[in-house]
């Protein structure tokens, strides 16, 4: 009985030590991600991305799975095997328009990025987090309202961090399955703003049109929308 | 007995371990539910201090991006709810949000809102900026402890700081001055101030800064100065362009959500036009009374005040220096400012310090306050997805004019249009029929840049907002009647060109119109002030136009360009919708009589479109058209005639407008709410918050120039002069100051 007390006494404070581990690995990953500035700067002067590091279109991960890497350290001594690392960023590219000058109101847009890695830091092309759907990256950052969500306006940003271990504790020795420690942390990228944001022009183009139509008494003409 | 009995118990061994089990099992219990607990504890205390961590820096970068503490305390308190998602999970969680800004000393800082705040202490360093400290109260639930101690309580504060003030002024404007006319004026930028909640006061023109103090700042430098704010190191006013030309850059401070407005500084408050070569201000010797040509000019027009020991002298029409003939066309005050000057050391004359007033130019320029009642909605370069192959270019038709007609002009008010309800704001675009005369054309405005097409809707060119704003046509000569005509709203343009030679304020022209300049005290030999007024002219001089080039301007040699504007003129009849049509069918002398077929004039430094001229016109879409219009006077960089001839004197309309301290007009508030300029940025301002950064051409005239009919001295095509302003690329919070960090 006092061998199981000790073990199992154990075996719990080796699991909230390692989920701690894993929070804090969560955080430092998401804190690392949240501090990488934009170095990627084109030809003409403008900033390449709006978000910390891959966008939906292009990027490289490589300086994600470097900062993985990295990340992994602070798991020690726990080896990382059967760990799942999903990272998200989420970015107001277009601010919401309110209907005006005879313009439909439009939502606001979001450019978003999902890259996952297993426990080797290499990329997996899985989508554990969702960049949409009600559990994904979009409804996580933007929450149920303006004032609830985290992205506030154009250029805002959100990363989540998602990082799942598979913690088979010394019952891992008699049980074939493991537990799965999964924590989620956040972080707002350092360097989010509207400055940052591509291809938004300070002015949208007005949709309206004038049209005229002659005739040789005269000519009409409408203000079409 | 009982020796005996205790003896036997002592020297027992049979169930010793169930005693001691039984002795240690709470102890035990309570040691190991201490161990769990207490793991859970901290687990708890790191989830926990990673979620106030988390939220105060998104919050305090929030802060410094959106100047608003009420968004603020939005980002944090959702971004402690998500992040700190774990804990709930076994502790009941609750927490705080405070907010702090600090702006003092700090240039255009605003703290915007305030925050909703449910927290009461903030413990922000003094030098912090802005500041967001989020504290978390947990209350956990032991288990095995729980014999003991019921529930662990947590309590966990973060700070985060922001000391940046996200300035993008750090970036250069890449301007590209194309001179053109010798009045001299300038078109600075400067940010618009703000008021305590980050609101734009556009009639609020800051002082310049001692930094301004310096020749390379042109006329401003004249200006009173004031003490530049805290980490300013450089002039407040940027210098975008003059109108003799040259490009250059320039830097400003300001913060990501400050509009720039733009000031006009008039140089000489009359037009200083010479026979061959232009004449610097500059120039003049007050004390001598001798005008020094510089350059190889023979002759000048214009009219000088010049300041000399107390005495203001007006140098009137006629004055002859050295061969020099001056003649005199200006009012006292212009709409944006005179010449009255004073001699410096050398005495050369340099600008009175109260005479180069400046405007706002979002409250100012182009009416005041700039409305869409008094200032005419520039009609957007936007109409169907119209196309128009020329040759190998494809054209896109972006808006459809009406061209006044030559003769016989007969403008009647609204009496209908359609839409029956327009937003709110804009100038009804009005059913002409039964008003709009019979012989007429149809403009449309077309852009184009060498090798490009641009389709519609998404192409960067033509420019969103362009100059569709049929005043009268440089083509009826003026005999369109000089009235406040409610049609299109715009006043008319000069009727007459200026006739030198004569005598008095139009010598030997013809009959002052409206927007002819006039002056008062014609002749006299000194001024006061009293007489500095204007006369009755009720238009004056229009200035500026701020057309949206939108991003990723085309550009040649590094050199941005400029909307190109050229247009051929058909017959109404000629085609029909959908009809492919040959250059027979155009009508090239009817509204293009300057410039016709031929000339197509391209952008700034770019030669490529050159005489281009469409081999055949294939029109697509609602017909029929007639394609029109050439730049004005020359150079298709210049907005189209029609879009010039624009008059508006808001001080001869008893309304002053902001002016730099010092200045001798005063603030006069009008009760009329004035719309947004930046969202109408053909009013007066821009934001230069996006990346790519996005560029804009400003066209400008100061004063009416010597000209040819049927060019006039207001039109603002023909002088005096554009410019590209291209905004600078935005810096981030690294740039320009941290990003927000944990106190």
């Amino acid at each position: 009985m006092l061998l199981i007390l000790v073990i199992g006494t154990l075996e719990v404070l080796m699991l909230y030590r390692t989920e701690e581990k894993l929070n804090a690995f969560a955080g430092s990953f998401a804190q690392m991600v949240s501090l990488q500035e934009i170095a990627a700067v084109n030809a003409s002067g403008v900033v390449a991305t709006h978000s910390p590091v891959p966008t939906s279109n292009s990027g490289t991960t490589t300086g994600l799975t470097d900062l993985c890497a990295g990340a992994v350290y602070g798991l020690q001594p726990f080896p990382p095997n059967g760990m799942t690392l999903a990272v998200a960023s989420v970015t107001e590219t277009a601010a919401a328009q309110a209907a005006s000058q005879g313009v439909a109101a439009t939502p606001a847009l979001y450019d978003e990025w999902e890259v996952d890695m297993n426990s080797s830091c290499a990329t997996t092309g899985a989508q554990a987090i969702g960049t949409t759907g009600s559990n994904g990256a979009v409804t996580l950052a933007i929450g149920s309202g303006a004032s609830s969500s985290m992205v506030q306006g154009l250029g805002d940003n959100i990363i989540i961090v998602r990082a799942s271990l598979q913690y088979p504790g010394i019952l891992g020795l008699i049980l074939s399955s493991a537990q799965t420690l999964t924590q989620t942390a956040v972080a707002r990228w350092r360097y989010a703003s509207s400055t940052n944001v591509t291809n938004v022009t300070a002015t949208p183009a007005p949709s309206s049109t004038l049209e005229f139509s002659c005739s040789g008494t005269g000519c009409a003409s409408n203000y079409g929308v | 007995m009982m020796l005996r009995l205790l003896h036997r118990i002592l020297k027992d061994r049979r169930a010793a371990t169930a005693v001691i089990i039984a002795l240690m099992t709470t102890p035990l219990v309570i040691s190991g539910g201490a161990a769990v607990d207490f793991s859970r504890l901290s687990a708890a205390r790191s989830q926990l201090q990673y979620a106030v961590d988390a939220a105060a820096l998104a919050g305090a970068g929030a802060y410094q991006v959106n100047k608003d503490g009420t968004v603020a305390y939005n980002v944090a308190a959702t971004a402690f709810s998500t992040a700190s998602g774990a804990v709930r999970y076994y502790a009941a969680v609750s927490s705080t949000v405070a907010t702090s800004c600090n702006p003092s000393g700090v240039p255009n800082v605003t703290c915007g809102t305030s925050s909703a705040s449910n927290g009461t202490t903030v413990n922000c360093p003094a030098t912090t900026i802005y500041c967001v400290q989020v504290s978390a109260h947990a209350v956990l639930q032991n288990s095995l402890l729980a014999i003991v101690i019921p529930s662990e309580a947590l309590n966990v504060t973060s700070v985060a700081q922001s000391t940046g003030t996200n300035s993008v002024g750090a970036g250069n404007f890449h301007h590209v001055g194309v001179g053109y006319g010798s009045d001299l004026s300038a078109i600075y930028a400067y940010a618009v101030p703000t008021d305590s909640a980050g609101n734009p006061e556009y009639n609020n023109v800051p002082a310049p800064n001692s930094y301004c103090a310096n020749a390379s700042f042109g006329p401003i430098q004249y200006e009173p100065t004031t003490a530049a704010a805290n980490g300013v190191s450089t002039c407040n006013y940027v210098l975008i362009g003059e109108n003799s030309g040259g490009s250059g850059t320039g830097t400003i401070a300001f913060q990501q959500s400050d509009p720039l407005g733009f000031t006009f500084v008039n140089y000489s408050g009359g037009t200083i036009t010479s026979g061959t070569s232009d004449l610097d201000t500059t120039s003049f010797n007050a004390a001598s009374g001798v005008v020094t040509n510089t350059g190889s000019a023979t002759h000048f027009t214009g009219e000088l005040y010049v300041t000399n020991a107390g005495v203001t002298q007006y140098f009137p029409t006629g004055e002859v220096v050295g061969g020099t003939t001056l003649y005199a066309n200006c009012p006292a005050h212009n709409l944006y400012g005179s010449i009255n000057a004073y001699p410096n050391a050398n005495n050369n004359l340099v600008p009175y310090q109260d005479s180069i007033n400046t405007y706002a130019s979002g409250w100012e320029l182009l009416g005041y306050p700039p409305t869409h009642g008094t200032n005419h909605y520039l009609l957007p370069f936007l109409g169907p997805a119209t196309s128009i192959t020329a040759g190998s270019a494809t054209l896109t038709v972006r808006a459809i004019c009406p061209q006044w007609p030559t003769t016989g002009t007969t403008i009647a008010a609204t009496t209908s249009f359609s839409p029956s309800s327009l937003p709110a704001g804009y100038t009804p675009v009005t059913n002409m029929s039964g008003s709009f005369p019979t012989a007429s054309n149809v403009a449309v405005y077309s852009t184009y840049y060498p090798d490009q097409t641009y389709a519609s809707g998404s192409g960067v060119f033509p420019p969103a907002v362009a100059a569709c704003t049929p005043a009268t046509s440089s083509a009826d000569s003026g005999v369109t009647p000089a009235s406040d005509n409610p049609w299109w709203g715009w006043s008319p343009p000069n009727a007459s060109a200026m006739d030198p030679g004569g005598a008095g304020e139009n010598p030997g022209g013809a009959a002052l119109t409206n927007c002819t300049a006039t002056k008062l005290n014609s002749g006299a030999t000194a001024i006061t002030a009293t007489q500095n007024s204007l006369q009755t002219s009720k238009y004056n001089d229009c200035a500026f136009i701020i057309q949206p080039l939108g991003t990723n301007v085309p550009s040649n040699g590094g050199v941005p360009d400029l909307p190109d504007y050229y247009t051929y003129s058909v017959s109404p009849s000629a085609f029909a919708a959908g009809t492919t049509g040959n250059p027979s069918n155009i009508i090239s002398s009817q509204t293009a009589p300057l410039y016709g077929m031929t000339p197509v004039y391209d952008g700034i430094g770019n030669s490529n479109a050159a005489g281009y001229v469409p081999a055949s016109v294939t029109i697509t879409g609602m017909g029929p058209y007639t394609i029109t219009e050439p730049p004005a006077y020359g150079r298709d960089a210049y907005p189209p005639e029609d879009t010039s001839h624009q008059c508006y004197n808001p001080q001869a309309n008893g309304i002053n407008g902001s002016l730099l301290p010092g200045s001798d007009q005063p603030n006069n508030d009008s009760p009329v709410t004035p719309i947004d300029p930046v969202a109408n940025p053909e009013l007066g301002a821009v934001l230069c918050n996006s990346n790519p950064p996005p560029a804009y051409a400003l066209f400008w005239n100061d004063m009416g120039a010597w000209a040819q009919p049927p060019h006039y001295n207001d039109d603002l095509g023909y002088a005096n002069a554009v410019t590209e302003f291209t905004c600078p690329t935005p810096g981030n919070p690294g740039t320009s100051g941290p990003p927000a960090l944990i106190y």
